[in-house]
C-alpha cells in the first residue's frame, strides 16, 4: 500500500475500527487494514506492518484537533502490543454521554480508586463486585448483574485487564488515566526510573525492591546488566 | 439461519469512556498533540481571525458532541447538541453543523443523517469496516435477529402488522415472550432497542372495528442507509429456499429494475 498517499477510507475504515473495538491487537488491527486495502486501494501493494504506523500517523495528524489519539502500547501483563483509540482531553463537554448512568460512571471511579490502592494493583473478581457498595452516585443503585456486566464491557475495552484471573488495569486505562493516577495516589502508584513513565506493571530487583517495566529494563540489560537503582548484578527473569 | 456477508456498519462513538470525578486537569503533560489542519495563519483583520477560531472551536465541541451520543446508536436530539456543544446558542446550528458534517465525513468518514426535519439524526458509516464474521458474539446474534425481522418487512413490501411478524417468527421458534436461548429478550429488541436505533419505525394505527391499536413496523433510517436490500433479500431467500427472483417485486426493488407490475406479489413468503 503506498501511504504516501492521500487520507482514504482506508484510514477512514480503520479509525472506525479503533473507535469500535476501543483496543486492537497487532494482528487484529492488520487484518482490517489488509481488508481495507483490498477493497478501497486494490491496485496498491498490499500494507506491510511498518505501513501500519504510517496509517496511524496520518490518522492521528487528523484527529488530534478533537482530543483523540490512536496509541501503540506494549502491554506487559500479556506481552503484547495494542493499538488503542484514546480520548485524551477531559473537559465537562468530553463527560456528556449517555451510555453511562451515573452509578456506572461512580463504579468505574470506585474500581480505579480501589486497584490503585491495593498492593500489585490486582483485585479478585469476586472483590470487585463488591465495591457496588461503595458507588455514591444519585439514581438507580448498580446490582450486582449489572456491575458483572460492566466489568465484561470493560476487559473487551481494554480499561480492564484479567491477570491470573485477578482484575487489574488494562492497556486502555493506562493510557488514558496515568496522570490521573498519579496525581490522585501519589502514594500507590509510582514511575519507572528509566523511562518517567507511570508504572502499572513491572519487573522488580530482588536486592532493592525497586520496580521498573519489563521493556525498559531489558533495553538498559543489553549496556549494563546490572540494577538501575541499587547497582548489584540483575538476576531476574525477563523473558 | 442465513449468515449475511452484507456491509454491516457499525458506528460507535469515542469511547471517552466512564471519566472518574477528580481527572487531572489540561496541564497534564500529554505527548504534544499535532495542531489541526484547519489551523488559519494569523489575518491582517484581527477580528475575522478570533470569530474563525471560535468557529471552528464550536465544529470541534460539534463533532465530538455527535460522537459521544451516537455511541449507542440512538436518535441524536438537535437540542442536545444545541446545549452541549453551542452554549444553548441555536442560532449559529445551521453553519456550525454544516462544517461538523464535513469533518465527521472527511476524517471518520461518517455520515449524519437527518431522521426527522431540523430534530433528529443519526451517525451511519459509509465505510465498510468488515464482514459480520468480525463482530462479537453479541453483535451478531443481536443482527441476524434484525436481518430476519427487515428481510420479512422487506418481503411484505415494507409495512407489516406486529401480530403478523411474531406469527413469522413463531414459524422459526422464536417465540415473543420469554427469553430466547440465542436471541435474548426478543421483545425487547424488536419492540424497543431496534426501534431505539432507528433500524425499525413503529407505529400505532387505530384499526376500524377494533378495540385496540395495532401496532405497524417498517425500515428505520439506519435500516435505510447501513444495509443493502440485495443482501437482505439474499438472506430471505436463502432461508426460503427459492432463488431471488421468484419475489419479483423485491428482486427488482433491490436490483433497481422498473417495476410495473405492482400487484404482483403472489409469492407470499408466509405460505412457504
Amino acid at each position: 500500500m503506498n501511504s504516501t498517499t492521500a487520507y482514504s477510507n482506508v484510514h477512514r475504515g480503520f479509525l472506525q475500527a479503533c473507535v469500535l473495538n476501543s483496543t486492537l491487537t497487532l494482528s487484529q488491527a492488520f487484518k482490517i487494514i489488509s481488508q481495507l486495502a483490498e477493497k478501497y486501494a486494490p491496485d496498491d501493494p498490499a500494507p506491510t506492518d511498518d505501513e501500519m504506523d504510517t496509517v496511524v500517523a496520518e490518522i492521528n495528524a487528523q484527529i488530534g484537533r478533537f482530543g483523540q489519539r490512536i496509541v501503540l502500547l506494549d502491554f506487559d501483563p500479556t506481552q503484547k502490543e495494542y493499538y488503542i483509540f484514546a480520548n485524551l482531553s477531559d473537559t465537562p463537554l468530553d463527560r456528556v454521554q449517555e451510555a453511562y448512568t451515573e452509578a456506572e460512571v461512580d463504579f468505574f471511579r470506585v474500581v480505579l480508586h480501589e486497584l490503585a490502592c491495593t498492593e500489585h494493583h490486582r483485585i479478585q473478581q469476586i472483590a470487585c463486585l463488591n465495591l457496588t457498595a461503595n458507588v455514591v452516585a444519585s439514581g438507580e443503585p448498580l446490582t450486582k448483574g449489572r456491575a458483572e456486566e460492566l466489568i465484561d464491557d470493560w476487559l473487551e475495552e481494554g480499561y480492564l485487564a484479567l491477570t491470573k484471573k485477578d482484575i487489574g488495569f488494562g492497556p486502555k486505562t493506562m493510557v488514558e488515566f496515568d496522570r490521573y493516577l498519579l496525581n490522585n495516589f501519589p502514594d500507590h502508584i509510582d514511575t519507572c526510573r528509566l523511562c518517567k513513565e507511570v508504572l502499572f506493571y513491572g519487573v522488580k530487583c530482588d536486592k532493592c525492591s525497586e520496580m521498573l517495566h519489563k521493556s525498559c529494563m531489558k533495553k538498559y540489560i543489553q549496556r549494563l546488566k546490572k540494577c538501575p537503582a541499587c547497582n548489584k548484578v540483575w538476576t531476574v527473569a525477563l523473558e | 439461519m442465513p449468515r449475511s456477508s452484507g456491509t454491516l456498519s457499525q458506528t460507535s462513538a469515542a469511547r471517552g469512556g466512564p471519566g472518574p470525578c477528580n481527572r487531572a486537569g489540561p496541564s497534564q503533560s500529554q505527548p504534544a498533540r499535532p495542531t489541526g489542519a484547519s489551523q488559519k495563519p494569523p489575518q491582517e483583520n484581527g477580528s475575522s481571525s478570533s470569530v474563525d477560531v471560535e468557529l471552528d472551536h464550536m465544529v470541534i465541541n460539534l463533532v465530538k458532541t455527535v460522537l459521544n451520543l451516537s455511541v449507542n446508536k440512538h436518535l441524536i436530539k438537535k437540542a442536545d447538541l444545541v446545549k452541549n456543544a453551542l452554549g444553548g446558542n441555536g442560532r449559529l446550528f445551521a453553519k456550525v453543523i454544516e462544517q461538523a458534517k464535513e469533518e465527521l465525513a472527511d476524517v471518520f468518514g461518517y455520515k449524519l443523517v437527518e431522521t426527522e426535519r431540523n430534530k433528529s439524526f443519526i451517525l451511519v458509516s459509509t465505510v465498510t469496516c468488515g464482514s459480520v464474521m468480525d463482530m462479537s458474539e453479541d453483535y451478531r446474534r443481536k443482527y441476524t435477529l434484525l436481518y430476519l425481522v427487515l428481510g420479512y418487512i422487506y418481503m411484505k413490501n415494507g409495512d407489516v402488522s406486529e401480530q403478523g411478524l411474531w406469527d413469522f417468527l413463531a414459524k422459526l421458534n422464536i417465540s415473543d415472550e420469554g427469553e430466547h436461548s440465542f436471541f435474548g429478550d426478543v421483545r425487547k429488541l424488536i419492540t424497543e432497542t431496534f426501534v431505539k436505533q432507528a433500524y425499525l419505525v413503529r407505529t400505532k394505527q387505530v384499526v376500524e372495528g377494533m378495540n385496540d391499536d395495532r401496532f405497524f413496523y417498517g425500515w428505520g433510517a439506519r435500516a435505510e442507509h447501513e444495509l443493502s436490500k440485495k443482501d437482505i433479500l439474499e438472506s430471505i431467500c436463502k432461508l426460503m429456499g427459492k432463488p431471488s427472483i421468484c419475489y419479483i417485486t423485491q428482486h427488482a426493488a433491490a436490483y433497481g429494475l422498473n417495476d410495473d407490475d405492482e400487484g404482483d406479489d403472489s409469492m407470499d413468503v408466509t405460505q412457504n
